[in-house]
């Protein structure tokens, strides 16, 4: 057993850092609030220069094909300069299910497009539960002319009116299992019938509602096998899941630094606010929960990677990684006391990403319920019959 | 990165698991402190460890030991299945020689120490106690007032002891004592090796809530010698913090926290309470889950401790600090969970028969409190990580 970063891993990770604090110092971060496409576009080419697009991607499309793990550390580095980038719903999930479940021309056409920055992707399937489960999908693709006819809305969509194609996941077949009968469609975002409704969230992130009126799309737009999307999809997300667990980390760990430097600055009481008990408590419980969430990302992407099972460690993951990174931003805003309740104060950015990723791709108590699965409905083989004795 | 323990640990660990099924007298097992009833018993096993070459992996073949490389992971894994297999006493009783008296006399100690002392460690035929805290210090262990005054080739020791676990049943008593008189806090402290037959000691065991024992010792003109001055005389409380770090990352095993939450959730799979199944309850699964998430983070924190003690001249101080802290964090409220879910039933001790899961959560809810002070409990232990690891002011006092 070995938890050190490889010597690759410690470049990638020093490197990406020397770059983003350059590229993104905190100033700046408040200033961007104010840009009319609502997030920081001209940073997407310099991230494509660096070839981050390309982490997860093999080759042959341009990619770097590096494992989960690395792109969590990468991820990690994103989040503590609370860089609003189109990266998940792009890279990490309409693209990668794409490479997972497109033929062999749908790759080719998307993954380099995608890589080099040409073409930005959004991924269009929650809806009304807002949670990353297959149930969560009503909208119904029918068949109809040799093509399809697309009806429904999916809620928060990142990205939706800033991509070129969107995916959207349908169902084609009513089953009884909600995970069977879903298909995926990667469609040109201004198809007719497309409407898109502007939502305001918390964060700097653009995301709209997508309201699908009779929407006609061609049969090839399918991507993978018609009532089948679920095994492509799922894995995705997970991966997905554990990824996004490093971005919410580095979110949580930026807003500690700010914290505890300022903690050594501030006098009050004729010595730094740093030194009383209480804040030292206060900091040494923000800093161990931010490690130990940090190290579930790792551990889920990780056996991600190793092909193991990986549902209980990615919900444990992101639903602690959510309580954590939320704790450490509301008490680096605490800290900074009235600075924090400032319009300009530097630790609000990261005090509302925390929050909004707690709830991006299911939050923390929606996890809690698979965790609960995971532990108290599967593997019957670890029951120990001694104690399972009724109680009446 | 690799969570997976290589093939060489894992043979290691099953090695580990096969002697503890051989030789481990079911008496030993479930104890899960040093409990003086079964010490002749417990030092048995612990010479049968030794005889494996166990303690001394970390240890230069100079002075016995293996040289091992590898051996923090190995001292990790031996500690981890003794307390996967309930032989936490065991364990304990091996962190006492082996990490934190043996490490710190290969590290500081004199050659005439280490020539006298570690053989007989890795041999397991020497017990020490661990002698710092005082009727009126406790976690201020700097204001200790035992004095040891040096008269001639002696130390002259007096003062009083509380807490001492295993001072009746020990060899000697590593002590923290004042060897500059009228010095304050932190300054004049030393540790010398008092013998524990010395004429002058009185050594008085009284019992804990769960039943293990430890003692007062008090000391009356204790002639000690000087050569069992341990380091530097009056750098007692660098050699102090020393030998604490060591003790926290080895000690305190997260298994005492996630082992009776594991026998908890099997239980919760097929419990029933008037019918109804408790595994179909959202309240009771939500704090389960919410449990598991922590469980996991102690776990982790523990293997984080582990992994960067393989690192050369690191000790995981406050990687090993942030386990104990979280430990203690979880210590009430685990077991208000699971005695909130059990109902009136939880409330059943050992000794009523047909209690679930053997009365476990009666005797956790008793003893969790013990998590909030031994070993820096919650409070000094997350002022390390605030101090020695995010570099926080010291406060002025
Ligand atoms: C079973 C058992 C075995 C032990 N074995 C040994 C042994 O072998 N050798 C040995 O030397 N000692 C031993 N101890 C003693 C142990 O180290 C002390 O109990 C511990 O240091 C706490 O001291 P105290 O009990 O005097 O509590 P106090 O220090 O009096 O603390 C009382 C309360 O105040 C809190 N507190 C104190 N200072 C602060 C602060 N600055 N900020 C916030 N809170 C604070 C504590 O957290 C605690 O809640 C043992 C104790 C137990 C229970």
């Amino acid at each position: 057993m070995n938890l050190e970063f490889s010597e690759e891993q410690q470049m990638l990770m020093d490197s990406a850092r020397g770059f983003l604090e350059k590229a993104c110092p905190l100033d700046k971060i408040r200033e961007w609030e104010s840009l009319p496409e609502g997030y920081p576009s001209h940073m997407w080419p310099k991230i494509v220069e660096q070839g981050w697009t390309g982490i997860v991607y093999p080759e042959e499309y341009g990619g770097l094909d590096l494992p989960n793990i690395d792109a969590t550390l990468l991820m990690r580095e994103m989040g503590r300069v609370a860089l609003s980038t189109p990266f998940l719903s792009t890279i990490l999930l309409s693209g990668r299910a794409v490479l997972e479940g497109g033929s062999d021309e749908q790759k080719k056409d998307v993954l380099p497009a995608i890589v080099s920055g040409e073409r930005l992707l959004s991924f269009a399937f929650s809806e009304a539960n807002a949670r990353p489960n297959a149930a969560t999908v009503k909208t119904t693709a029918r068949a109809e002319d040799g093509g399809y006819v697309l009806n429904g809305s999916k809620h928060f969509v990142e990205f939706a009116e800033q991509a070129d194609q969107i995916l959207i996941v349908a169902r084609t077949s009513d089953c009884e299992d909600p995970e069977q009968g879903l298909t995926m469609f990667l469609v040109d975002a201004n198809t007719p019938g497309i409407q898109y409704k502007t939502l305001r969230v918390m964060a700097l992130q653009p995301q709209a509602k997508v309201i699908l009126d009779n929407v006609r799309i061609e049969a090839d737009s399918v991507v993978g096998e018609v009532d089948q999307a679920w095994s492509v999809l799922n894995p995705v997300i997970q991966a997905a899941t554990a990824i996004l667990c490093g971005y919410m980390t580095g979110i949580a760990e930026r807003a500690l630094d700010m914290a505890i430097n300022y903690s050594k600055e501030r006098v009050q009481y004729e010595q730094p606010i740093g030194a009383f008990q209480a804040i030292q408590n206060y900091l040494a419980t923000a800093w161990t929960k931010t490690t130990m969430g940090e190290y579930m990302a790792y551990y889920a992407a990780w056996l991600i990677d190793n092909d193991m099972p990986s549902r209980e460690a990615v919900a444990t993951a992101k639903a602690f990684v959510g309580y954590a990174s939320v704790e450490a931003t509301q008490l680096a805003t605490q800290l900074h006391g009235g600075m924090g309740a400032t319009v300009d104060a530097r630790t609000t950015p990261f005090l509302k990403w925390a929050k909004q990723l707690q709830h991006t791709l299911g939050n923390s108590t929606y996890h809690e319920t698979v965790v609960a699965e995971e532990i108290l409905d599967k593997d019957p083989l670890g029951l120990d019959v001694k104690y399972s004795v009724a109680l009446t | 990165m690799d969570f997976r323990f290589t093939p060489e640990e894992q043979a290691f660990r099953m090695e580990v698991r096969q002697f503890i099924k051989d030789e481990i007298p079911d008496i030993l097992k479930g104890v899960e402190e040093i409990h003086s009833d079964h010490i002749e018993l417990e030092m048995e096993v612990v010479r049968k460890i030794a005889a494996k070459g166990w303690l001394g992996a970390a240890y230069p073949k100079e002075y016995g030991g293996q040289g091992d490389n590898n051996a923090p992971m190995t001292e990790y894994i031996l500690l981890d299945e003794l307390h996967l297999g309930r032989a936490a006493g065991i364990s304990l009783t091996c962190t006492y020689l082996v990490s934190i008296i043996g490490n710190t006399l290969l590290s500081i100690g004199s050659e005439d120490l280490k020539q006298r002392f570690i053989p007989r460690i890795l041999n397991a035929d020497i017990r020490f106690a661990i002698n710092y805290s005082e009727p009126d210090s406790g976690n201020d262990i700097a204001s200790i007032k035992t004095s040891a005054i040096l008269e001639g080739d002696e130390y002259v020791v007096n003062g009083s002891k509380r807490f001492i676990t295993c001072a009746d049943t020990s060899d000697y008593l590593w002590s923290l004592v004042r060897t500059e008189k009228g010095s304050r806090r932190h300054k004049g402290l030393s540790i010398i090796l008092i013998k524990t037959d010395s004429p002058g000691i009185t050594t008085i065991p009284f019992e804990m809530m769960n039943g293990i024992e430890t003692c007062d010792v008090i000391m009356e003109d204790v002639r000690v010698p000087k050569e069992n001055l341990v380091g530097i005389e009056g750098h007692g409380w660098a050699h102090l913090m020393e030998a604490l770090s060591r003790e926290r990352f080895t000690m305190i095993n997260f298994k005492g926290v996630s082992g009776p939450f594991d026998r908890f959730v099997q239980w919760v799979r097929t419990a029933e309470i008037d019918g109804e199944r408790l595994a179909d309850d959202p309240v009771t699964r939500q704090k389960l889950a919410r449990q598991h998430l922590d469980m996991v983070g102690g776990k982790l924190m523990q293997l984080i401790a582990a992994s960067r003690a393989m690192r050369k001249d690191y000790i995981p101080t406050v990687e090993a600090a942030a386990s104990k802290s979280w430990r203690a964090t979880l210590s009430w409220g685990k077991a208000d969970m699971a005695l909130d879910i059990m109902r009136n039933y939880g409330l059943m001790t050992e000794e009523c028969p047909g209690a679930p899961i053997d009365g476990l959560w009666a005797a956790e809810y008793c003893w969790a409190g013990h998590e909030l002070s031994g070993a820096g409990g919650l409070d000094l232990n997350r002022k390390i990580i605030a101090q020695q690891g995010l570099g926080l002011p010291r406060w002025s006092n």
